[in-house]
């Protein structure tokens, strides 16, 4: 029931949205569903289970139902991404034809959140696919200037990802006549067929996670949607599909991942460390954050593919600070082009004697994304290089190079913006960016000083991982 | 006539009936041209009504005629199809009532080839489906001055003759001519000739009318004709085609393996033309047809998986038909007689709600959810993979996200900056929005549709 609702409460929300009467409404409405959902995920796990699960019969014949649950991950995820919604909608004050897009966020909201609540591939597979209608329907409609040039190239990578999603669900549906991910789990496919199931599953969520070499996608979305969307995309659409690595590629599939995960290691070790160089070099500081979150997401990679119990748990809690840092970076980035009318940040400079409290929000966003210790970062890197250091050493040894280099592009950012000769001058916060960022950086401080609220909630067999040497 | 043999030749009398109604009422009782359509739309309505109440019990005419729930079902599906197109003419009267005429005319021959059950009334049904579509085409464009080609006039008596042809090669072995006996043909000119059969229905199945269609064609045909053509061909085709399908597995269950293979390579080679066909072009008629041939390679796919026919394969068909008119609404919403897609633009701004339901038919033509699309994409998936066909299943999902960056082209065009002037709701976008409705019902609750589709005798 509170499982379903976390889907239903969003999708009602969408249909008032579009309700003329209620347009003066329609933020309001966008922030109360994402923070309704946010409460009901954290209340599913003081809840008993069969107050939170759901089933119906969808297609029986086609092996598909409708079975939705929430467990700790998901709760987890699920909370952290109704936050980021809230806070889009709450930055989305200028938006232009509001019902509209308002309607389409919460139905982002609850396509997301669908995809989260799941327990049968088949409704799975079709709230992942509809996750990408309201993206590039917001994309086309109120992107920036360059977004028909990039439309295709987002949604083209993700469609082809969702496409091969299909292949082994389609098997699955055949081979074992239902698409329910308990039944599924309780009796695996035979170790040698794993590989290949694996891998068109991982193609998919590669592509949204993203992984090198599939990451174009993201820098360029970034700079073409509005903020709030790019904070959602960021936030949420990773976090999902780090949630489905965890929950069906590695439940479902786990000899054929540990087949795969050297090279998929290697693959992601390689994306951190690139991603990072590539962020140092980059004078759009929505570019910059773009590739410092495919960086993360890397690093967040490489321990779900080592999957020791310690990885998985630093994976989980990395990407709790991921979905904390990017979206505070993007709104920081929003209110400082807001201020020197570009995103470039050649075009700052010397920001921080006019606007200091700026300067030191983003000084100390900048630390979380590093992942200086006392932030959410810390203890999800150490844990995630930790365990991945007990398979992969010189995948994990890479990948904490990847972490030197992003205090570089951190820093230069920090001095190109703020620092140096004062050549322009901007008002500081006001009072309603302030009510912006602070909930965003209490949660960073809380997670980065007290982890243990997470990882203690993180039984052995709510991750399925496969021990530490094989 | 017994009730029976009324009861299956009811859908095909009342469609005749209609098409003389139509064609000469005007000139005897002066009327307007509308009401001339309505009662045409009337007429079919009537005929999908008699094909649903009695279209299923014992065969008709001593087995000349089937009345069972597969023909019952692509009964109501073609007839419900051809009022529908004739509901898109309405809002700016862009069929003459002879032109209508023709249109019923070739359902009826639709629905014959829709309850065949014997060789006769197949060819009847091929021939009366295809020549007045032809015949409209030709109507389409002012008399050209120059002679007929020969390619044109090839590929116009290709497919009655190729039918005609095989059917007497059958006929000649066997010596039956019920559709059943097409699985007796051993001998060499048998099987030919039941190849050649086969031949000129997959060739209706895919391309008719549109092989002789010119460009000159494609832009003056009213949006009615396209969706005659492209829906009701290919119900008709598919219909006759499972039928053959499940009499020749009964006969012998062996040879359907024969077929499994060649199937899958026809479904393959329909999903990529089809698919790569639609990416660059600018004409939303041709974007639906060649869109079309890709569904017909989905659908193909779910017959290889299952010679037989299958519930997938019907399910795939009804909706593909449903979409298709649909689309072929907002199409007869704009007012250029051509529309492409630049003429689309400014309509998310002027019709949002058209808009809208416009996404929502692309996403069901492009398989992705809640729409029944996706149902039925997974059904034809489900099926090629039954039959260990992976790689079918795998060139079946790209060529989805093929169809599906074509149709974000398409949907594109309606958020570019334009005026759009002259467009009208009218009918032809009520019955858009109702098919948009309908698709995201059925989406969310098929289980009224998989009864529908697991009943018939396939």
């Amino acid at each position: 029931m509170i499982a379903g609702a976390c889907v239903v409460l969003p999708a009602v929300a969408a249909v008032l949205c579009t309700v003329r009467p209620l347009s003066a409404f329609v933020r309001a409405i966008a922030v109360a569903s994402a923070l309704g959902v946010s409460a009901l995920a954290v209340g599913s796990s003081f809840a008993p289970s069969s107050s939170v699960q759901w089933r119906a019969a969808w297609a029986p014949t086609l092996g598909m139902s409708y079975a939705v649950d929430l467990d700790t991950v998901s709760a987890l995820f699920l909370a952290l991404a109704g936050v980021t919604f809230a806070l889009g909608a709450a930055a989305g004050a200028h938006v232009g034809q509001r019902r509209a897009f308002f309607a389409l966020w919460c139905l982002l909201l609850a396509a997301l959140a669908g995809s989260f609540v799941a327990r049968d591939l088949a409704l799975f597979v079709a709230f992942w696919e509809l996750t990408l209608v309201p993206v590039a329907v917001l994309q086309l409609r109120w992107g920036t200037h360059i977004r028909h040039r990039v439309t295709q190239a987002v949604v083209a990578p993700a469609l082809v990802g969702s496409a091969l999603l299909i292949v082994p669900v389609v098997s699955l549906a055949v081979a074992r006549g239902t698409l329910d991910m308990a039944e599924l789990a309780a009796r695996p496919v035979p170790a040698g067929g794993q590989l290949l199931p694996a891998l068109f599953l991982l193609a998919a969520f590669a592509m949204r996670l993203p992984l090198f070499p599939f990451h174009g996608w993201l820098p360029r979305m970034f700079v073409a949607t509005p903020i709030p969307v790019a904070m959602v995309v960021a936030g949420g659409l990773a976090s999902s599909a780090v949630y489905g690595v965890v929950r069906i590629s590695l439940a479902l599939f786990p000899q054929g991942m540990a087949a795969a995960a050297p090279a998929l290691a290697a693959l992601a070790a390689t994306g951190v460390v690139y991603a990072a160089v590539v962020a140092t070099r980059q004078d759009d500081f929505r570019r910059l954050i773009a590739y410092a979150s495919i960086s993360q997401l890397s690093l967040i990679a490489v321990a779900l593919f080592a999957a020791t119990a310690t990885s998985l748990r630093g994976a989980v809690l990395a990407t709790v600070a991921h979905g904390l840092v990017v979206p505070l970076l993007l709104l920081l980035a929003a209110m400082l082009a807001r201020r020197t009318s570009s995103f470039a940040l050649s075009r700052a400079g010397g920001l921080a004697s006019s606007a200091p409290r700026l300067a030191a929000l983003t000084g100390m966003a900048m630390l979380a994304a590093i992942g200086v210790p006392g932030t959410s970062g810390f203890a999800g890197t150490l844990l995630a290089l930790a365990g991945a250091y007990e398979r992969f050493p010189a995948a994990a040894a890479a990948t904490g190079l990847g972490i030197v280099v992003s205090a570089i592009y951190g820093s230069r950012a920090l001095a190109r913006a703020y620092h140096g000769p004062a050549q322009v001058r901007g008002r500081d916060l006001a009072p309603r960016e302030t009510l912006l960022v602070a909930p965003l950086l209490a949660l960073i401080v809380l997670v980065g000083v007290a982890p243990a609220i997470i990882t203690d909630r993180l039984a052995d067999d709510d991750l399925p991982s496969f021990g530490a040497a094989r | 006539m017994t009730p029976s043999d009324l009861g299956g030749a009811g859908p095909l009398l009342l469609m005749v009936a209609g098409a003389s109604v139509v064609a000469s009422a005007g000139a005897v009782l002066r009327t307007h041209d509308r009401t001339l359509l309505w009662a045409g739309i009337a007429f079919a309505l009537a005929a999908a009504l008699c094909a649903s109440l009695g279209g299923v019990g014992g065969d008709a005419f001593g087995g000349a005629l089937r009345r069972d729930s597969a023909s019952a079902l692509f009964s109501v599906a073609i007839s419900v199809s051809v009022a529908a197109a004739l509901l898109l003419a309405i809002d700016r009267a862009t069929l003459t009532p002879e032109r209508a005429a023709l249109l019923l005319l070739s359902s009826s021959g639709a629905l014959a080839m829709a309850v065949a059950g014997d060789l006769i009334v197949l060819l009847f049904g091929l021939v009366t489906l295809t020549v007045p579509l032809y015949a409209l085409s030709g109507l389409l464009v002012p008399a050209e001055r120059t002679r007929p080609r020969v390619g044109t006039i090839l590929a116009t008596g290709m497919i009655p003759v190729l039918a005609l042809g095989g059917a007497l090669l059958v006929f000649a072995e066997t010596g039956s001519l019920a559709v059943g006996a097409l699985a007796a043909a051993a001998s060499p000119s048998g099987r030919a000739g039941v190849a050649a059969l086969i031949a000129a229905i997959g060739a209706a199945a895919v391309f008719a009318p549109f092989h002789i269609w010119s460009e000159r064609t494609y832009a003056a045909a009213p949006v009615a004709v396209v969706a005659q053509a492209i829906v009701v061909v290919k119900l008709a085709a598919f219909a006759i085609a499972l039928e053959i399908g499940r009499a020749m597995s009964a006969a012998s269950p062996a040879a359907a393996a024969d077929w499994t293979a060649s199937l899958a390579v026809f479904a393959a080679a329909l999903l990529a033309v089809g698919t790569l066909a639609t990416l660059r072009e600018p004409s939303l008629k041709r974007i639906l047809t060649y869109s079309s041939v890709a569904q017909t390679g989905f659908v193909a796919s779910a017959v290889a998986g299952a010679f037989a026919g299958s519930p997938a394969a019907a399910l795939s068909l009804v909706v593909f038909a449903a979409l298709t008119l649909g689309a072929c609404g907002v199409l007869a919403v704009l007012p250029s007689g051509d529309p492409r897609v630049d003429d689309l633009s400014g309509l998310a701004r002027s019709e949002p709600w058209l808009t809208v339901g416009f996404g929502t038919i692309l996403l069901g033509l492009a398989g992705l959810p809640p729409t029944a699309g996706f149902i039925a994409k997974v059904a034809v998936f489900e099926a090629a993979a039954d039959a260990a066909l992976a790689w079918l299943v795998i060139l079946g999902a790209l060529a989805s996200v093929v169809l599906a960056i074509a149709y974000l082209r398409v949907l594109r065009g309606c958020f570019e900056h334009g005026r759009g002037e002259g467009r009208r709701f009218g009918m032809a976008g009520a019955v858009s929005a109702t098919v948009a409705l309908g698709v995201v019902l059925a989406g969310l609750a098929p289980a009224g549709l998989l009864a529908i589709v697991a009943n018939p005798r396939f």
